[in-house]
């Protein structure tokens, strides 16, 4: 779910790439207010996991593939901020070094895949945990749930950016809008699976390292309500 | 050994085996978005990346390659990540008598 240039006009290409510099400001500025040493390596690997999983497609229809985003993974491991700026750092790497996803769209893909995906999951997140028990088990099954839907909503954060300053036209904005977001409901369920089963691990060796988790020892920029 | 040196060093194994072993078996299946772009009839729109003729331009076209940019990729976001939250917790540091 990479934009490679050319979708999107150059010039909502370049607001998006404000956004998106804004967004990391942001992020910097509140991950600054609760990310302590002991949180700092496995901030580093969320970044390297994410990296390693995107390289991973795997089979979901004939002909298509899709691929782990890791927003919610990374933004309930170390929490919103840090997961934007994770999904950032992998998006910049990807499009500087490995030729994937444009350079003109590196903005966009921030906004999608760190704001919409990380963000915005991590708050769906949080707003059906309240409905759970907050157990160790119920952070892994909703952060499952949260990733799964984050994937058709970073989706539709792209029909919406096509619908608005898409390049092309003469196509049908509402066909395109349910495509993706139909084709992104399947890619989910993979989405779904590995964040829980990551999730489960680190929860399982680490409770208190968990930013999500109601075990967590450390500081958090807001109150997790449970 | 200590335990979080341990845990950590199990972490690099795991996202090394994903990256470098893992993604050998990757679909070369177009993902969602191309998939869509090409049923929908905007593929087409797609511009050339710049960067296409470097070295690691599409993680490599075989196996060894793959698995090069994999250990490349995977050296520098854990560096850049390792690099930007140190200096972002550096000013948190004297909280970090919790845990540990």
């Amino acid at each position: 779910m990479h934009i490679p240039d050319g979708f999107i006009g150059p010039g909502a290409s370049a607001i998006a790439g404000v956004g998106a510099a804004g967004g990391f400001a942001v992020a910097v500025r509140q991950a600054k207010t609760y990310l302590t040493d002991r949180l700092v390596p496995l901030a580093a690997l969320s970044a390297a996991f994410v990296f390693a999983a995107q390289m991973v497609n795997f089979p979901v229809l004939p002909g298509m593939s899709g691929h782990l985003i890791g927003g919610v993974l990374a933004a309930v491991l170390i929490g919103p901020s840090a997961g934007y700026l994770v999904m950032a750092i992998v998006l910049g790497v990807q499009a500087l070094v490995f030729a994937d996803g444009g350079l003109s769209a590196l903005g966009l893909n921030i906004i999608n895949l760190g704001g919409i995906a990380a963000v915005g999951g991590y708050w769906l997140y949080r707003l059906m945990l309240r409905f759970s028990n907050g157990s160790s088990r119920s952070v892994v099954i909703v952060a499952g749930l949260a990733a799964a839907v984050s994937v058709p909503l970073a989706a539709a954060g792209f029909a919406v950016e096509f619908a608005l300053a898409g390049t092309t036209t003469s196509v049908s904005l509402t066909s395109v809008l349910w495509a993706l977001v139909g084709t992104h409901m399947l890619i989910g369920i993979g989405e779904g699976i590995i964040t829980a089963a990551v999730i489960g691990a680190v929860v399982r060796s680490r409770p208190d390292l968990v930013y999500g988790a109601p075990t967590f020892t450390g500081e958090r920029t807001e109150d997790l309500v449970v | 050994m200590n335990r979080n040196l341990r845990l950590a060093i199990v972490a690099v194994v795991v996202i090394a085996v994903v990256g470098v072993v893992f993604s050998q078996f990757a679909s070369t299946e177009p993902d969602g978005l191309e998939f869509v772009a090409e049923q929908e009839g905007f593929a087409g729109a797609a511009e050339d990346h710049s960067l296409d003729d470097s070295p690691l331009a599409g993680y490599g076209d075989d196996g060894s390659s793959r698995a090069i940019a994999a250990v490349v990729g995977i050296v520098v976001t854990l560096g850049l990540g390792y690099g930007l939250f140190k200096i972002l917790g550096r000013s948190n540091s004297e909280h970090s008598a919790v845990g540990d």
